[in-house]
């Protein structure tokens, strides 16, 4: 029998698979809010703005737990992209010739400029200093 | 071997310089046909390579009237990854402002493609793979920084990511 899928793609579907794995045990037991060997957001750092990643850490931790809504007030855009990545991937190793064939969610032009105007409109409502756009400050 | 766009923008081949030869002939590919020689990775258009000048000067072939080839045997789509994807997961995990130009080169692919500007659509797609690696190094650099200082103890403070 044929393998499904060649050596190297093999290799990096394990090198994903663990690095996946760890991270989430990490953000599992380690709340990033409590401890300080994560890595910060330089942008953060020196002008205090928070930018569409702020609070990705803090969102998938929360999310590890199964706590949603919480998840959701860090970072809703982190939380809501977690599915289109997977299938995205899920389109990149299993869209062979023998294999499945999922659509592409993102190839029509209209997909691309809405999550440009969405990641822009979100940034710059989540620095908006006044209720009620204070609620999507992580 | 070569590979060609087809005026129906579908990518036909890899075929040897022969048959090539005979669909300039037919006039299924003419001078602006975009082709890519085995090898190499910039499409160009078919009267830029010296080995076709002859193909397409001889007076036996049928004049190629046809702007547009018509379609040929169909062997695979272009596949142009547009790095959609990719460069939102820059934009939300690595670095804000080279994100977000990856992001918008990302947007201008599909755009691209959908006008038929297949050697733009590439060129906007090359663009973003660039600014989604600046991204992901520049996020690289900046934690590694921040272990570092973290390590030192000249920064206290919980994280904020």
């Amino acid at each position: 029998m044929k393998a499904r899928f060649p050596a190297t793609r093999r290799w990096w579907i394990s090198l994903a698979l663990f690095s996946f794995a760890s991270a989430t045990l990490v953000l599992f037991w380690f709340d990033p809010a409590q401890h300080s060997f994560y890595p910060r957001c330089l942008l953060h750092e020196f002008t205090g703005l928070n930018c569409p990643g702020c609070g990705a850490l803090r969102a998938l931790h929360h999310l590890s737990h199964g706590e949603l809504r919480t998840a959701l007030h860090f970072n809703p855009l982190v939380v809501l992209a977690g599915p289109f990545l997977l299938w995205w991937l899920a389109r990149k190793f299993w869209n062979t010739d023998a294999g499945p064939s999922l659509p592409n969610l993102f190839a029509r032009p209209v997909v691309g400029w809405a999550l440009v105007t969405l990641v822009i409109v979100f940034s710059i409502v989540r620095n908006l200093p006044f209720a009620p756009f204070t609620a999507f400050a992580p | 071997m070569f590979k060609i766009i087809g005026g129906d923008m579908r990518e036909y081949g890899p075929v040897t310089a022969e048959s090539l030869r005979q669909w300039i002939a037919e006039g299924r590919a003419n001078a602006q046909t975009k082709v890519l020689a085995e090898g190499t990775t910039e499409w160009t258009p078919l009267g830029t390579l010296p080995e076709f000048a002859s193909a397409f000067s001889k007076p036996s072939a049928p004049p190629p009237i046809l702007t547009q080839p018509p379609p040929l045997v169909p062997v695979a789509a272009v596949n142009i990854s547009n790095y959609l994807v990719p460069a939102i997961f820059c934009t939300l995990c690595c670095c804000l402002p080279t994100g977000i130009v990856a992001l918008v080169y990302a947007a201008q692919v599909n755009t691209k493609l959908a006008a038929g500007d297949i050697a733009g659509a590439m060129a906007t797609a090359r663009s973003a793979q660039t600014w989604c690696w600046v991204s992901v190094g520049l996020g690289t650099l900046s934690c590694l920084g921040f272990s570092a200082f973290n390590f030192l103890g000249t920064m206290q403070g919980r994280g904020h990511w």
